[in-house]
Parts: structure tokens; C-alpha cells; sequence
């Protein structure tokens, strides 16, 4: 049944005020869950309802606004009963209100306790008739609606108005989303330069295919063999100096970078996708001598190789600083964990679009550890094992960390890595990861330590465990 | 050397999409809608679910427990000392009939009582296909016996698992060490051996498992779905993990804690009972429709032919499958293309059953899918477009780890942040930072989606709208009560509903409903 609003006026104090709101008496935060299961229950039923969860804020001010929105708008009170919340003052203070209000508008009900647990006898409320939500919030509330009606509570189904606060209220531990911009640090090196010229060089004399590859790699510049001859950055001189083992070159065709990427070489039969890919392998080379110039330990990933940070390169449990002055910080890049000993490396993918840039996926590689001494890689195998489950804590702060202090090690003070492609020129990039800017942020937590693991299994997120309930 | 121009890249913030529950109201979070208001289109008065349930006597009474626990309030258990003094990203379970509006009377549920030793005979038969393919028998027959003889109607039938059947009846289950018993096939039989010859002599409809694979959660899928029942199957050590701890006392697999596992499996048991899911996204574009494609290589076939399917998702409703054809669709290792009269065929239904349920066609079609469509594909599919549809072909790729945004403290990058690339490629992380839940929910840190826009038959719609749009399908998991998951529900249950299609039990559905596939 529909009610319609019944005006039932307030008392002396303001005759125009209708009584039309049943109120929620209740402690906090006891009694929170239920009344935002039930507050919005009772307004998609048609009532207006209040509690003092529709004010984040609380302080006297709001305490003053309760209390008078009880003696002069309630038409019910919903009482709150498990003995926790019936100890509490602003409750008692409450019923006090309530039963001066019940002998005033002469409503014997005015009060309706609702039971949520067994609760001690209190003077005053002890005779009332409760509605019964411990066994059941649902059947509960079927009961106190029942009631409700048969009490002739003001109630208006056809413009029911759910209140939004109720949703804020149950979110109130949520972190605001703010209009203000945040830096954020990406994994892509932006290549700052590139040789001027890519060029067709072919061998003068005959060709030896058995030691062409092998001198190619000797002379420690990245090239790609097309044809009877090669796609280098060199000059046909330099391949001369470079691989003397195979005599004279000439350069046939020669075009700049970009125009190569672009346009591809057709006098070699080379279109521009194909073009692209080599370009991107003689990157992804450039690297790849670069790193094992520099004495990072070379590790066979199933697509690309990975460079780590060795035992000749930097000592178990040794922090790296990085960070510019004022806000320095260290990360670790090798250390000992579940008894094997993870290395931290890099390896890096040429990308040309939508501009020149590397990006280095990190990578963790596991050696044995016994006996205090390191030995060898544990077999390929166990590594993505290890690999999962040493790593499932780090997080945001390890990674970041780990990531700028290898690029520390790479790179030290220099503001430029530079991947020498030709004695004179080289694949120059920057030594600090390119810089973002979203345009939100939040309040971010900065209080875990450098080397410090999630160990809540809750958030890590384990796929398996989320899903098998369900199925 | 040539220096290069500086250049960097837009980042924009795709808000979280806001979720419709009970009495239009809105909110992002499901538990939380759930809690406040109740689920969408939900019954006005409590309804009585009927379920049926199969296990051993020891299973069936952990569910019986179990569903007497889910009809009352479940609360989280208290942080322990290194945990956050509010978890938001766990909520109490107020209850089934509290929460869903739906109960589920204990005293009532169909019982089907199956013996441990049948099922422990029957994971040990030598061949792994006749292993799977009995004890799947083992709980299909328990309802064909129930549904023969019984007048009570189910609603939902719920399997429960003994261990055994988790650990020894998928594909590549490791059974060494057992004492293995020889069936009616050989143990490395893996294969239909066909004897056309003696085809009206021999009986060769045993061999008939060979053509599925060995995976008792998709067969007894498979199964029911031919029988338009939906279920849902639930390790015993998920109904009562305090029964399955090992020597220390801790539970002898990671489990969730109880509260989260109360609303998975009361999300999952409303989604197979009730008409209408839970939620719907609140806030999608009048006249969109999602399809994702379903590409699966059909076992053991000789020319290595593949189902495929179309799962049509809505913004306000359920899912449905509908199935093509088997064909050559294969075209190299990770590449499936549909021939022109298939590809038009499978559109077709989609836009019909939109136009049949909305009267009108769809203003938008997006095809969700993880490679490219050929040409033949996208003509046929557009061929069938009406002149008032905006056919688009999206492509979602996952990255791992090429592409990473780190924040300067403990918390990663925000889902819904997206580098934007140009006007038909970003990345966005469907995963990351939630500012709801105060924390980041997965491992390590997030990494992002590669979203393309391939072709439009249309306008190129905004790259935001097609981020936002993804961003929304991450919430439709019914399966489970999660704030979002990694993929739009487009891509993520292509799998599950492919291995489904594959097995011979599920052929000849043409057109299902979502929830008999998972």
C-alpha cells in the first residue's frame, strides 16, 4: 500500500515541519554495515530515512543537526540493539529524546528496537516489541516494512529518492581521484640520435660465406647480410679497416636512417616493412655489443637475449644509488632469496613508432646458491618458477628501483648511452627513462622501504585463487 | 649523427566505469551496489532457488555447510599484523538472500550421492581420454537420473570436486606414481582409430572420447549445456579448506578468505538461476553491442579444422554464443580467418538477435579480437552491416612488459591510465592502481593492453570511447564478484567457450546463452 505523506506537525517549535522521517539510531561503527543494507531499503520503499552516517564529517555541529532532525522530523525510531551499541552515549542520548517524543506525539511505538544480537534489557525500551534482524537481515526487513505500513509511517513508493551519501559513506577510506598532473616514469629509452647514413656495402672480391658471418661479428659493430653483401652504418673504407679478412668493399647504395625506415631500399629490393625489421635488428645488435662489451652477463630468453648484472659486475646484497640530490635512492640488483641468488637485467626492444625509442623489459635470472657461494644458472626450466614466486612481492617501488639503478650502472653520470655502431657514429640514447605526465593523481603512500615485499596474499593477485571459486 | 626531435606522449585518465544496480542506482564497485542496493533487475520479492547437488556424502556435506554459511552474513576475518588497517578491497558478505534476494532452501537441494571409489576407479583407467570421459559419466549420469525420476525442478546443478578430479582429470594431468588400471582403450590411445569397413560391424562409438579433450570441467560443461542446464563446480577444499591443511596446520592450497569466496560463489549461482545478471554497465552508449570472435582448434582433427563462434555481449544483459561452423579457419600459428560466407553468416545472427531484442539494429558493432581480420573477413562482415551501423574492429593484445609506467612511490600507475599513441593505437592498464580499494590488486606491477582500432566501416570512433568501452566490458565477469578483471569479457572467456564448443556433447547449440559455458 501506498501512504501518503502524512503531515504530522512537529510540536510547538515549527508547525510547518512534517514528521515524515524514520531515524536510525546507531552506534559506529557496530552497527555501519546494517544500516547501509537497510537505510537505502527503506527509501527504494518509499521513506525518507536518516542516520548519522549521511555526514562524513560528525563534530557538534552535526550532533545538534541529529538530535533535532529526531525531535522534530522523525515519525519513527529505529533502534539499533546489541549491547554494544545500546552502552554507547549518543544512543542512549537518543532513546532519552525518543521516549520524551513517544509520550508527546503519543505513540506507544515510536520506538522500534531492532534486534541485530541478544542484547541486555535496558529501562525504558525493555517492554517494546522488536523486530527480529539476527536471524536473518532479509526476513527482518520484510517484517519491520510490514509494520511500518500498519503504523501508517509516511510513505511515498511512486518518488522514492535513494540518498547518495549513504554510497560516500560506504567509501569514505577511498582515495579522491585529483585533477592535478603526476609525473610518471616509463621503461622506454628515447633515442636521442641516429648515424646519418645506412649503406649497401658489397665485398670487392670473391666472397668466402663460411668466414664472412664470423669477421662481420668480430669487428664488433652490428650489420645484416643481404645478398652477396651487407646493410651496415659503416663507410666502405671502414668495412675495409673493420674486417680485413675480407678484403676490399664498395658502397653501392647508401640513404639516411629515417628514408630507409620509411621508403625501404628498392635498388637492393628491400620494401619498407622489411627495411624496418632490419633496422630494428641493427638496434637491438647495437645493444647487444654494447652490453657485452660492458661485462653484463648474457642470458638466451626465448625471443630476446637479457643482459644482467653478473658476479664480475657488482656484488651480492650491494645497493646502487640513483636519483638526483635531494631525493636519493638505492636499489639492489643482485641479492639471495630462497636460496638461490636473483640477478637483475635488461633486455631491450628497438622500437620505431610512433618515434625512435628502446624499451627494457626487466628480468630477474636465478643462479644456484650454496654453501655461501654462488654457482651456476639454475636450469632454464626452474628460472620462470623462481622467477614467479621470488618476485610476487615486488612491486611498484622495487621495479622502478631496480630499473634506475641498472641505467645507473649502464650509464653512471653521463647523460647519454651511446651504441657504437661505426668507429665514428652511434645509436645515442638517453641514460634516464622517458617522463609522462597523466593528469590525475592521487595521494600516494611512499613509506615502504626500497627493498621491502608485499606479503599480503589478498592483493597478489593469484588468478588461480580468483577464479576457482566460481566456476 | 642526426638528433631526433624530443617527443612524448598524451597520457589521459579513463574514469572507472560506473556499474547499474537495483532502483537505477549506480556505483563502481559490485559489492558495494550489491550491498546498498541489490542486483539489477532483481526479484522484487526473495525467490527460492532449487539446487541440485552432486558429490560423495563427505563433499555434500561441506556443501550443505557451506550453503548454510552463505545464507547468513560472512565477514572478512581481522587484519593479521601486517595487513592494512582497511582492506577495502575485501567486503563483508552479507548473505545470500540479504545481498542477491535470492535463498536457497538447504533441506530442499537435490541430492546426488556418488561413490568415492567409482570416481577414484575411474580417475586410475589407463587412458586419460576414458579416464576423464567416466568420471564426467559419474556426475552426468547422477542428473539424468535425477531429472528421469524426479518431479522437482533444478535450477542450478552444483558439482562438488574431491581433489582427485582437479589433480588428475585435465589435459597433461600428472597421474605417475598411481596404480593405473587397464580400461577398454590402450594406455597411449590418444586418437579415434576409424574402420570404415567395418563400420556396420564394429560398435565404434566408444571411441568417440578421443575427440575431446581430456578436461572434465569443459566436458561436463559440454554436457549440460546439451541438456540447457548451467552449473557450477567447486573444489571440496573450497568449501571446507579447514578439513585439507597439511603438516604446519595451514590449508594445503592458497585459498581466499572466506567472505570473498561467500560472494564469488553467490554471484556465480545468481548469474545460472536468475533471467538478468547482477549488474549491468551503467553508463554505454544507446544502440552498442560487443562481439568477441572464438577461434578453437578442434583435437585431433586430421586437417586441424577449428570451431568458431561469436559471443555477443550487451551493455544491459547476458551474453550469448552463437556458433559457426567448423572449417579450415587456421591459417598459421596464431591466426584464425573466416571464409566470406561463414564470416557473414556469424554476423548475421548477432544482428538479428540485437534487432529481434532492441527492434532496431545496433548503431555500433565492435568486434573485439586478439589478431587482425583479413580482408575477405572484414568485407563479408560488413557486407552484412545495415547502412545505420558503425562496424569496428578493435584489437586487444596483452603486453608483458615492454611497456611500464611506474609512480614515484609504493603504488603503481591508476587503471584507466592510457598512453595514447595516435588516433587508433594506446595502451591502457584495464589493471593498476584502484583509488577505490586503496591498493593494487595482482602481481608485480600492471602491465597495459594494446588497444587497436583496425577498421571502421564508418566514422573512426574516439580512441577515448573505445578505451572507456573496454574498460566497462573488464566488469563483466558474473562468474565471480571482482571490482574489474585484466580483460574485457569479450576476450578473456574465448578460451573457455572455445574448449567448450570443441566437444562433441556441445555440438549442435547454435545459440546459448553465456552462462551455460562457464
Amino acid at each position: 500500500m501506498d501512504s501518503s505523506p502524512v503531515a504530522i506537525t512537529a510540536g510547538a517549535s515549527d508547525p510547518t515541519l512534517v514528521r515524515d522521517i524514520v531515524f536510525i539510531s546507531k552506534g559506529t561503527p557496530n552497527d555501519d554495515e546494517f544500516t547501509l543494507w537497510l537505510a537505502p531499503r527503506l527509501e527504494a520503499a518509499g521513506y525518507v530515512v536518516f542516520a548519522d552516517i549521511l555526514n562524513l564529517q560528525g563534530g557538534d555541529r552535526w550532533r545538534k543537526e541529529l538530535t533535532e532532525t529526531l525531535q522534530k522530523r522523525a515519525v519513527k525510531m529505529l533502534l539499533c540493539c546489541q549491547d554494544a551499541t545500546l552502552a554507547k552515549n549518543g544512543v542512549q542520548e537518543e532513546i532519552g529524546i525518543a521516549e520524551d517524543l513517544a509520550k508527546e506525539l503519543d505513540d506507544k511505538r515510536f520506538i522500534i528496537p531492532l534486534r541485530l544480537k541478544k542484547f541486555k534489557k535496558l529501562f525504558g525500551i525493555g517492554g517494546l516489541q522488536y523486530v527480529d534482524f539476527e536471524h536473518s537481515w532479509a526476513k527482518g526487513l520484510i517484517d519491520l516494512l510490514e509494520l511500518l505500513e500498519r503504523q501508517g509511517v509516511p510513505c511515498d513508493r511512486q518518488h522514492a529518492v535513494i540518498n547518495p551519501n549513504w554510497e560516500l559513506y560506504r567509501k569514505r577510506h577511498s582515495l579522491e581521484l585529483i585533477q592535478s598532473p603526476e609525473t610518471l616514469t616509463s621503461n622506454w629509452l628515447r633515442i636521442a640520435a641516429i648515424p646519418s647514413q645506412i649503406r649497401y656495402c658489397e665485398p670487392t672480391g670473391a666472397i668466402d660465406h663460411s668466414r664472412t658471418k664470423k669477421a662481420y661479428g668480430d669487428a664488433g659493430f652490428p650489420f645484416y647480410l643481404h645478398n652477396r653483401g651487407v646493410l651496415t652504418f659503416l663507410t666502405a673504407d671502414e668495412m675495409r679497416a673493420a674486417v680485413r679478412d675480407l678484403g676490399s668493399f664498395q658502397e653501392l647504395h647508401s640513404v639516411s636512417v629515417q628514408t630507409f625506415a620509411e621508403e625501404g631500399m628498392p635498388e637492393i629490393g628491400l620494401q619498407p616493412r622489411e627495411a624496418k625489421n632490419i633496422l630494428v635488428f641493427l638496434f637491438k645488435a647495437a645493444w647487444q655489443n654494447f652490453c657485452k662489451a660492458n661485462g653484463f652477463l648474457e642470458y638466451h630468453y626465448s625471443k630476446t637475449p637479457g643482459y644482467h648484472v653478473g658476479k664480475a659486475k657488482l656484488a651480492v646484497g650491494k645497493k646502487i644509488p640513483w636519483g638526483r640530490q635531494g631525493s636519493k635512492r638505492s636499489a639492489m640488483l643482485r641479492n639471495v632469496a630462497k636460496g638461490k641468488v636473483w640477478q637483475f637485467g635488461i633486455s631491450a626492444i628497438p622500437v620505431l613508432w610512433p618515434y625512435y625509442h628502446f624499451r627494457l623489459k626487466s628480468r630477474v635470472l636465478f643462479a644456484e646458491f650454496e654453501n655461501d657461494k654462488e654457482g651456476s644458472l639454475v636450469a632454464d626450466d626452474k628460472q620462470f618458477r623462481l622467477r614467479r614466486s621470488v618476485c610476487k612481492g615486488w612491486r611498484n617501488k622495487q621495479w622502478h628501483g631496480r630499473l634506475m639503478a641498472f641505467l645507473e650502472l649502464m650509464a653512471g653520470e653521463r647523460a647519454y648511452i651511446d651504441l657504437a655502431v661505426s668507429p665514428t657514429e652511434s645509436i645515442r640514447l638517453d641514460s634516464a627513462p622517458q617522463l609522462f605526465t597523466s593528469p590525475v593523481t592521487t595521494p600516494l603512500p611512499n613509506v615502504l622501504g626500497e627493498e621491502d615485499e608485499d606479503s599480503d596474499p589478498s592483493v597478489l593477485g593469484n588468478r588461480d585463487i580468483e577464479q576457482e571459486a566460481a566456476e | 649523427m642526426i638528433e631526433l626531435p624530443e617527443k612524448s606522449l598524451q597520457i589521459i585518465h579513463i574514469a572507472e566505469p560506473q556499474l547499474g544496480f537495483a532502483h537505477g542506482q549506480t556505483c563502481e564497485h559490485p559489492k558495494d551496489g550489491l550491498h546498498l542496493y541489490g542486483p539489477n533487475s532483481g526479484p522484487t520479492r526473495p525467490i527460492k532457488v532449487r539446487v541440485g547437488a552432486v558429490g560423495t556424502a563427505t563433499g555434500l556435506a561441506y556443501l550443505d555447510k557451506h550453503l548454510i554459511a552463505l545464507c547468513n552474513p560472512v565477514d572478512v576475518p581481522p587484519p593479521g599484523k601486517t595487513d592494512k588497517e582497511n582492506r577495502l578491497h575485501l567486503s563483508n558478505f552479507p548473505g545470500l538472500e540479504e545481498t542477491f534476494g535470492i535463498s536457497i532452501d538447504t533441506k530442499s537441494i537435490a541430492r546426488r550421492v556418488v561413490k568415492i571409489e567409482e570416481i577414484e576407479r575411474a580417475t586410475l583407467i589407463i587412458n586419460h581420454h576414458e579416464a576423464v570421459r567416466e568420471v564426467v559419466d559419474v556426475y552426468v549420469k547422477a542428473i539424468d537420473e535425477h531429472e528421469k525420476n524426479e518431479e522437482q525442478s533444478v535450477d542450478i546443478w552444483i558439482l562438488v570436486l574431491p581433489e582427485i578430479i582437479y589433480d588428475r582429470c585435465k589435459p597433461k594431468s600428472r597421474r605417475s606414481g598411481l596404480n593405473l588400471v587397464l580400461g577398454t582403450f590402450a594406455r597411449t590411445q590418444s586418437k579415434k582409430i576409424d574402420l570404415p569397413l567395418f563400420a556396420d560391424v564394429i560398435d565404434q562409438s566408444a571411441e568417440e572420447i578421443f575427440e575431446d579433450m581430456p578436461n572434465f570441467h569443459r566436458q561436463v560443461k559440454a554436457q549440460l549445456l546439451r541438456r540447457a542446464k548451467t552449473s557450477q563446480l567447486v573444489r571440496e577444499t573450497t568449501l571446507a579448506p579447514a578439513e585439507f591443511v597439511n603438516k604446519a596446520g595451514y590449508p594445503s592450497r592458497p585459498i581466499q578468505e572466506p567472505a570473498s569466496v561467500a560472494w564469488n560463489l553467490a554471484t556465480g549461482i545468481y548469474y545460472k538461476t536468475q533471467p538478468e545478471p547482477p549488474w549491468k554497465l551503467a553508463s554505454a552508449r544507446p544502440g552498442v553491442c560487443y562481439i568477441g570472435l572464438v577461434f578453437k582448434v578442434l583435437p585431433n582433427h586430421p586437417k586441424h579444422h577449428a570451431c568458431c563462434a561469436a559471443q555477443m555481449f550487451l551493455s544491459e544483459g547476458d551474453g550469448i554464443v552463437f556458433r559457426g561452423a567448423n572449417g579450415a579457419w587456421k591459417t598459421s600459428d596464431y591466426e584464425f580467418h573466416l571464409s566470406e560466407s561463414e564470416a557473414k553468416k556469424l554476423i548475421q545472427k548477432v544482428i538479428d538477435t540485437f534487432t529481434e531484442k532492441h527492434g532496431k539494429p545496433p548503431t555500433e558493432l565492435f568486434i573485439h579480437g586478439k589478431t587482425t581480420f583479413n580482408k575477405v573477413e572484414w568485407d563479408a562482415f560488413s557486407s552484412v552491416c545495415p547502412p545505420g551501423t558503425n562496424l569496428v574492429g578493435v584489437r586487444i593484445k596483452t603486453t608483458d612488459g615492454d611497456t611500464k609506467l611506474f609512480r614515484d612511490g609504493d603504488y603503481p600507475v591508476l587503471r584507466g591510465t592510457a598512453m595514447i599513441l595516435d588516433d587508433r593505437n594506446a595502451f591502457l592498464w584495464t589493471t593498476g592502481f584502484l583509488p577505490r580499494l586503496d591498493t593494487y590488486i595482482g602481481p608485480e606491477t600492471p602491465n597495459p593492453l594494446s588497444v587497436t582500432i583496425l577498421k571502421s566501416t564508418g566514422p573512426t570512433p574516439p580512441i577515448e570511447n573505445v578505451l572507456g568501452d573496454i574498460m566497462g566490458l573488464t566488469k563483466l565477469n558474473y562468474n565471480a564478484c571482482n571490482f574489474n578483471d585484466s580483460l574485457p569479457v569479450t576476450i578473456q572467456f574465448a578460451d573457455k567457450v572455445g574448449d567448450v564448443l570443441t566437444l562433441k556433447a556441445a555440438q549442435g547449440a547454435e545459440k546459448q546463452p553465456f552462462k551455460y559455458y562457464i
